[in-house]
């Protein structure tokens, strides 16, 4: 009867070393599992984030060093929010830097910044506006919180085109109609296919549209 | 058989015997493979790879075969990639690469036009653990302790443009985890007969298919993206490509479900 009951424990010290284990198992559901970030790194850089999970590597030999899985739990599980609006925010802040570091590049000095996002949620939409005037402030431009507006007449027949002429035509008339002025630049961010989830980019300054990606 | 009458076996008979003892034991426990998205996997998807999204692009998939990434893996992993993009309207041609040789090498026969879209794949081993000593005493206790085998490995995707230009490019890394045992087997088995939802069952089948979804789901969106940016690149000239779709498009819709699946060719 022992014989039996140890044989039948013998598995669970397995079970139990690997319970902290973040692969989808006996104590961890597929879903928790994928709302965790796992990152792989080396037994040294994993102990000097986690010096009370992970031991410090032999100093004199390399034996026994391994590299470690460190993972962290996201705030906002995947299906919190709709996938499009998930994946654009998620990394909201790498993406405006990039864009606003491609507009920075062209070299246009001592404008004064006014941004707009074009996008199917307006939450979502004034999210992306505010992180980049809040990334371009932070590279030291001039940045209005003034969005320009055209009139309904003009938005009726914008509406009705492809992007492709839509964005340009909007940028003259906005030069036209004085709502830009020459010191201004009005940078566009925008999906262009509901079924992306990246954001393009385009500038209107002195009424001529360049799509910056 | 007494442990006397073992004996009684001529020795050569006896280690053949005993070999296929633990022969036995491993043919006997089940294997239960754990799949855990790691790097980009986990992501949501937002376009749907059962629906025509490249229809009428000329695409090439490319799959450069590595250490731990042997040509005939790099061969099916072509075709099943090929086969996801025909089965989104592309016309697809393959081919797999030695290492180390260069792309888009000089072709013999008549030239023919750049595909719009070169999706460009290699795969590494970021990680792999086998304890020999988890083996032993797996063996020794009737593999009633789970032999436990650990990988991770990673896809490094790269999706150019006619001219080779660099459109879009990610990682997507993923962990095995496979406990080879008869306890371990027969537990998952219980968990997912009397607890789990259909969904939530753990085992090759399900591994499988996870892997699938958010593997094709990923690559699609991807080239999806590589695409769009082609297009604005392209300043919206007309191309093979679908057009732009007008503003209606924007119309609010519910989110898409996860993709199923997309069916693999035979190989």
């Amino acid at each position: 009867m022992e014989t039996l009951l140890i044989m039948l424990l013998l598995p669970f010290t397995v079970f139990l070393d690997r319970a902290t284990d973040p692969s989808p198992g006996p104590w961890q559901e597929k879903a928790e599992a994928r709302n965790l970030e796992c990152v792989r790194m080396s037994q040294a850089e994993a102990h000097e984030l986690r010096p009370d999970r992970v031991p410090e590597p032999p100093s004199r030999s390399t034996f026994g060093v391994t590299d470690a899985l460190i993972c962290k739990r996201r705030f906002l599980h995947h299906d919190e929010r709709p996938a499009r609006d998930e994946l654009i925010l998620s990394s909201l802040r790498q993406r405006v830097g990039e864009i606003n570091q491609q507009a920075g590049a062209l070299g246009l000095e001592g404008l004064t910044w006014h941004v707009d996002a074009f996008y199917p949620q307006p939450e979502v939409a004034a999210k992306i506006a505010v992180a980049s005037r809040t990334d371009l402030a932070e590279r030291g431009q001039r940045v209005s919180d003034r969005v320009p507006l055209l009139a309904a007449g003009d938005l009726v027949v914008l509406g009705g085109m492809p992007p492709q002429q839509a964005y340009p035509l909007a940028c003259k008339r906005y030069f036209d109609e004085g709502t830009l002025a020459e010191k201004d630049a009005f940078l566009n961010l925008m999906i262009l296919d509901p079924r992306e989830a990246q954001l393009h980019a385009g500038l209107c300054v002195q009424g001529k549209w360049t799509w910056l990606r | 058989m007494t442990h006397r009458s073992l004996w009684r076996i001529p020795a050569s008979r006896r280690r053949g015997l005993l070999a296929f003892v633990p022969a036995l034991l491993l043919a006997l426990s089940g294997c239960v493979t754990m799949y855990q998205p790691l790097a980009s996997l986990q992501r949501p998807v937002v376009v749907d790879p059962q629906v025509a999204n490249f229809q009428g692009l000329r695409m090439a998939v490319r799959c450069v075969p590595g250490e731990h990434f042997s040509a005939s893996n790099a061969d099916y992993l072509c075709r099943r990639l090929q086969n996801l993009f025909t089965n989104q309207g592309a016309q697809v041609e393959l081919e797999v690469l030695e290492p180390g040789s260069s792309l888009g090498g000089v072709q013999a026969g008549p030239p023919s036009p750049p595909p719009d879209l070169v999706v460009e794949a290699r795969s590494r081993q970021v990680h792999y653990d086998n304890s020999k000593l988890l083996w032993a005493v797996s063996i020794c206790t009737g593999t009633l302790v789970p032999a436990v085998t650990e990988t991770t490995v990673a896809l490094d995707l790269a999706v150019r443009g006619h001219d080779g230009a660099l459109l879009a490019a990610d990682t997507l890394q993923a962990r095995f985890v496979r406990y080879m045992g008869v306890s371990v087997w027969t537990v998952n088995s219980l968990l997912n007969w009397l607890v789990r939802s259909d969904e939530e069952d753990l085992g090759d089948k399900t591994t499988r298919r996870d892997f699938s979804r958010d593997l094709y789901g990923q690559v699609s969106q991807l080239a999806f993206h590589a695409h769009m940016r082609s297009v604005v690149l392209r300043g919206f000239e007309p191309a093979a490509a679908p057009a732009v779709p007008s503003p209606a498009a924007f119309a609010p819709r519910p989110v898409p479900a996860p993709p199923p699946v997309p069916a693999p060719a035979p190989r």
